[in-house]
């Protein structure tokens, strides 16, 4: 094999290989740069690359492992990190102009956490502008440049869409870890709330926010959770709550899973080559052992003003200090700094309406959860739309991108369950994700799941079209 | 709704903007006012307390 393929191969492939001394951390490095160059340019997954640090890094790690001091599996694996997360030395920008020199002096726990464990970071990726707004220049999806890769972590999942990294962290509010899983075609994780802690992360929403992975198979994901989750007394969302190994029941497969499909809210209004894609995965699921029972959650399909009052609320509340001042002001565009405004507006009571409607879905899904092991439902209710569109039709009526794409994902959020989304097909070329959801701290179970589904499924193994010299 | 509408609401709230902020902000919430409404018809039972700080517990 040649290095030029590495980059294309699976987190735990490289993490084998490099302890066999198969290949070594440098040459997994420059083969993710060299390919960076080559294809970044379209893509524009990210907004910096350290070359020189991740090369520095990776003679490191090469070191260590020749010496017997070898880390794990992530000893020597190149990633990215969202640009949300605070890296001293590599700016930390959130994708804002607010933002454009803040050299962070705290390092995020996550990439702590990650860089104890030997992964070089090649760089920071593009993301929307305060995790709301947009991302310039656009990020595009490695399967149709003319088209979204989604938000806020777009540049994470395009990054690793496009074979630019083995790793690349995101972060979700209402989706932005999911959403842009589900339009490049790879694997995205938001664990419960609390388990992966968001210390070093610039927040957005308070009660909503998480940080996680996205990677291309499961089992790399199940890598990645075993390494950055657990307790961390700097974040007060954090849960002391022991951290399994994700790995140990990975492949036990689906014989006796019981798969819930929620009645309400999540097949409503969705394009057919979503739903096509989906329901062939759920069948995929009972003929590989699953029992698939339908369940009920009756308020789910309301829930869509508790996020949005909870969500302007709190990203207004945090970047009030510079809402406040002209200077900072001037730098936020304007669509960002109108939903800010808008912000001010959000009466308590409203708010306070949103969090009681949290507490009845979160007994709602408990009772769902009576019976079945995990939910199955899409990621999204649409493909990657074009860059240019704001609206897109769904089943015979116009709506926003922006309403429609977070739709399945940001009840999650609301109620803080883990989520996973895994490739299972396409429509018109374009990628189709499914999404689990367990227990709360049970991502075991929908790592189990989603591991067996794309042990029983090829769609991982696709590549997109390579886009060099495609119009950007 | 119209932006004129809203600068006494902003101005209470110790948020002053200009007359072209103000009609953005306008649009923004006339766009989710019918989610918004439909939360805030919504008929939970008396005992239902807000989760004022969010917290994830093992079922």
């Amino acid at each position: 094999m040649t290095t030029g393929t590495w980059p294309w191969r699976s987190l735990a492939e490289a993490a084998a290989a490099v302890k066999s001394g198969a290949v070594s951390p440098v040459e997994l490095t420059r083969a993710c740069l060299e390919r960076i160059d080559h294809i970044d340019p379209v893509v524009h997954a990210f907004v910096s690359v350290d070359a020189d640090g991740a090369m520095q890094a990776a003679r490191a790690a090469e070191q260590a492992i020749k010496a017997g001091h070898y880390r794990g599996p992530l000893h020597g694996i190149p990633i990215a990190i969202k640009d949300n997360y605070d890296t001293p030395g590599v700016a930390t920008r959130n994708g804002s102009r607010v933002f454009a020199d803040r050299m962070p002096a705290r390092e995020a726990t996550t990439w702590a956490r990650l860089r104890d464990a030997g992964a070089v970071l090649l760089g920071k990726c593009t993301m929307s502008e305060a995790a709301w707004g947009v991302d310039f220049p656009p990020v595009r999806n490695p399967w149709d440049v003319r088209r979204n890769p989604g938000l806020s972590s777009g540049g994470s999942g395009a990054a690793v869409g496009a074979g630019l990294c083995f790793m690349a962290m995101g972060s979700d509010t209402g989706g932005s870890i999911r959403i842009p899983a589900g339009l490049s075609g790879v694997v995205g994780l938001k664990a419960t709330y609390g388990r992966v802690p968001r210390t070093g992360v610039m927040p957005h929403t308070w009660s909503l926010d998480h940080a996680g992975p996205l990677t291309r198979r499961v089992e790399d994901t199940a890598l990645v959770l075993g390494v950055i989750a657990g307790h961390d007394p700097d974040d007060v969302g954090s849960a002391d709550i022991p951290v399994g190994d994700y790995m140990h029941d990975l492949r036990r497969g689906l014989r006796g899973m019981r798969v819930g499909l929620p009645r309400e809210h999540f097949w409503d209004r969705m394009e057919p080559r979503v739903e096509a894609a989906v329901r062939q995965a759920v069948r995929d699921l009972e003929k590989a052992g699953a029992e698939v029972k339908s369940v009920s959650i009756p308020h789910m399909a309301g829930a869509l003003g508790a996020i949005l009052v909870t969500e302007m609320a709190s990203v207004t509340t945090w970047h009030d200090r510079y809402l406040k001042s002209a200077e900072h002001r001037a730098k936020y565009t304007p669509e960002v700094r109108a939903l800010m405004d808008a912000g001010k507006l959000i009466f308590a009571t409203d708010f306070l309406k949103a969090q009681r409607l949290r507490r009845v879905l979160v007994d709602e899904v408990r009772a769902a959860f009576d019976g079945i092991d995990v939910l199955a439902t899409p990621s999204l209710p649409l493909c990657a739309w074009d860059v240019a569109e704001s609206h897109v039709q769904i089943a015979g009526q116009p709506e926003h991108v922006l309403h429609a794409c977070w739709r399945y994902t940001y009840p999650w959020n609301l109620t803080g369950l883990p989520a996973l989304s895994v490739p299972c097909g396409f429509g018109d070329g374009l990628p189709v994700g499914l999404q689990l959801v367990g227990r709360p701290f049970d991502e075991a179970t929908i790592l189990r799941v989603g591991h067996a589904y794309q042990e029983a499924t090829h769609w991982h193994e696709m590549r997109p079209p390579e886009p060099v010299g495609r119009p950007a | 709704m119209r932006g004129e509408e809203l600068a006494p609401v902003t101005d209470f709230a110790g948020h002053s903007l200009s007359a072209a902020e103000l009609d953005e902000v306008a649009a923004i919430l006339t766009a989710m006012m019918q989610d918004l409404q439909e939360l805030r018809d919504l008929d939970l039972p008396d005992d239902v307390e807000p989760i004022v700080t969010f917290r994830v517990e093992p079922w």
